[in-house]
């Protein structure tokens, strides 16, 4: 029996892989075995486009237990008809060590700067995980605790994710809590849309459209309405985040769900410091006085 | 294509025949375990849409059909994504450039 197995780790590089035989194949099997079925909270998140992403096993002659391809990650092997937990749990620390079966391969750098990298790249993963499953988590201690602002739109999005709205309403439709199905524009209630992708452009238009600008406001709860923030991807899209009575900030990219989460998966204190992905312009901090304001 | 929050994403139209072509190359894939994640702001990927709702949406190396459960088919180099991009039409109003 012959048993391939693909590091799948690099993008650039050739992804290691080797071929084994005999006991060591059969070692490989055994340890792969199902020890128990995986619960639906103990699914791998899906893996990175770059960075680690297991370690492939493929075979021809396969056992009962298991496919012909499967995806070995921390501890869980995934593959058609398969989600199990394997009954080595240190099976994966042993294929990525300088003892397991990489260790044949010709590799142009030195061995131990390889696997450091390998280990590297496999706590990467590990952490994007952590934050996939407990995305509150660097958040729990902060200190201090964001102060509620009083006249601040519940944070709701199942509101605003049904499918009768989510598609029509946007990051400005949410942060403005107003509701169009019109992918509200900045200005356009006012003939007074923005002209260009830039702060200086929109921020005027959402203006004319009685948004307030504040400044000072520094990320504090205005006495009246509430604050929302507009950044920019210079040269391609506006986007807005809206402060929530709880003191934390949450938005709605476009046409997708609204959520709490940066683009490192964090909740947001502040958007200035949060991970925006494109939209590296902050523009301003304005609020919104309902009922005062009109957009489409 | 899925790119904008602020600005509609925009939309055109495939032709028939290089939508069959589409769909074609995607039965023919392997199949992938899951999509990848997609970050919550900037491009998260393109759709193909069929007039009779079955829909295709690709980014970051997977191809998932997206009314029929859970089927993921894996895109070695993202070519069945850039190639549907490619499709686009030269005057659509895309600021900055396609990310091939």
């Amino acid at each position: 029996m012959t048993v391939r197995v693909t590091l799948d780790v690099f993008s650039g590089r050739p992804i290691p892989t080797v071929e084994l035989e005999g006991n060591e194949a059969d070692d490989l099997l055994d340890r792969l075995r199902p020890e128990r079925r995986l619960q639906a909270d103990d699914v791998p998140t899906p893996p990175p486009v770059l960075g680690y992403r297991g370690i492939v096993v493929e075979q021809d002659e396969r056992p009962d237990e298991l496919p012909r391809e499967l995806r070995l990650i921390e501890g869980r092997a995934i593959g058609v008809g398969l989600a199990h937990a394997v009954r080595d749990r240190e099976l994966e620390d042993y294929l990525i060590s300088e003892d397991g079966p990489f260790r044949e391969l010709h590799i142009d750098v030195e061995p131990r700067e390889f696997y450091d990298r390998v280990r590297e790249l496999r706590a990467a993963y590990l952490e994007l995980e952590w934050r996939h499953k407990w995305p509150w988590w660097d958040d729990v201690f902060v200190w201090p605790w964001p102060r509620a602002c009083d006249c601040g739109p519940i944070y709701e999005p199942a509101w605003w994710n049904a499918p009768s709205r989510r598609p029509h309403n946007n990051c400005y439709n949410y942060a403005c809590n107003y509701r169009t199905d019109t992918f509200a524009q900045p200005g356009r209630a006012h003939s007074a849309q923005y002209s260009s992708l830039t702060c200086e452009s929109v921020r005027p238009a959402a203006l004319a459209d009685k948004l307030i600008d504040v400044p000072e406001a520094n990320n504090a709860c205005p006495e009246e309405g509430h604050l929302v923030a507009l950044v920019v991807a210079p040269g391609w899209d506006f986007h807005w985040y809206r402060k929530g009575l709880d003191g934390w900030w949450s938005h709605k990219p476009g046409s997708t769900s609204a959520t709490n989460l940066d683009n490192s998966g964090k909740l947001i204190r502040d958007p200035r410091s949060a991970d925006r992905g494109p939209y590296t312009d902050f523009c301003a901090f304005m609020v919104v006085m309902h009922g005062h304001i009109k957009i489409e | 294509m899925l790119a904008f929050s602020g600005r509609p994403d925009p939309t055109w139209e495939v032709s028939a025949a290089d939508a069959a072509e589409f769909v074609r190359l995607w039965e023919a894939m392997e199949p992938a375990q899951g999509a990848a994640t997609r970050p919550i702001l900037g491009y998260r990927g393109v759709r193909l849409v069929a007039p009779t709702s079955r829909a295709w949406q690709a980014f970051g190396g997977v191809v998932s059909r997206l009314d029929d459960g859970e089927d993921h088919r894996s895109d070695p180099g993202n070519l069945w994504e850039h190639a549907l991009l490619r499709t686009a039409p030269p005057d659509l109003d895309l600021p900055g450039e396609l990310p091939t």
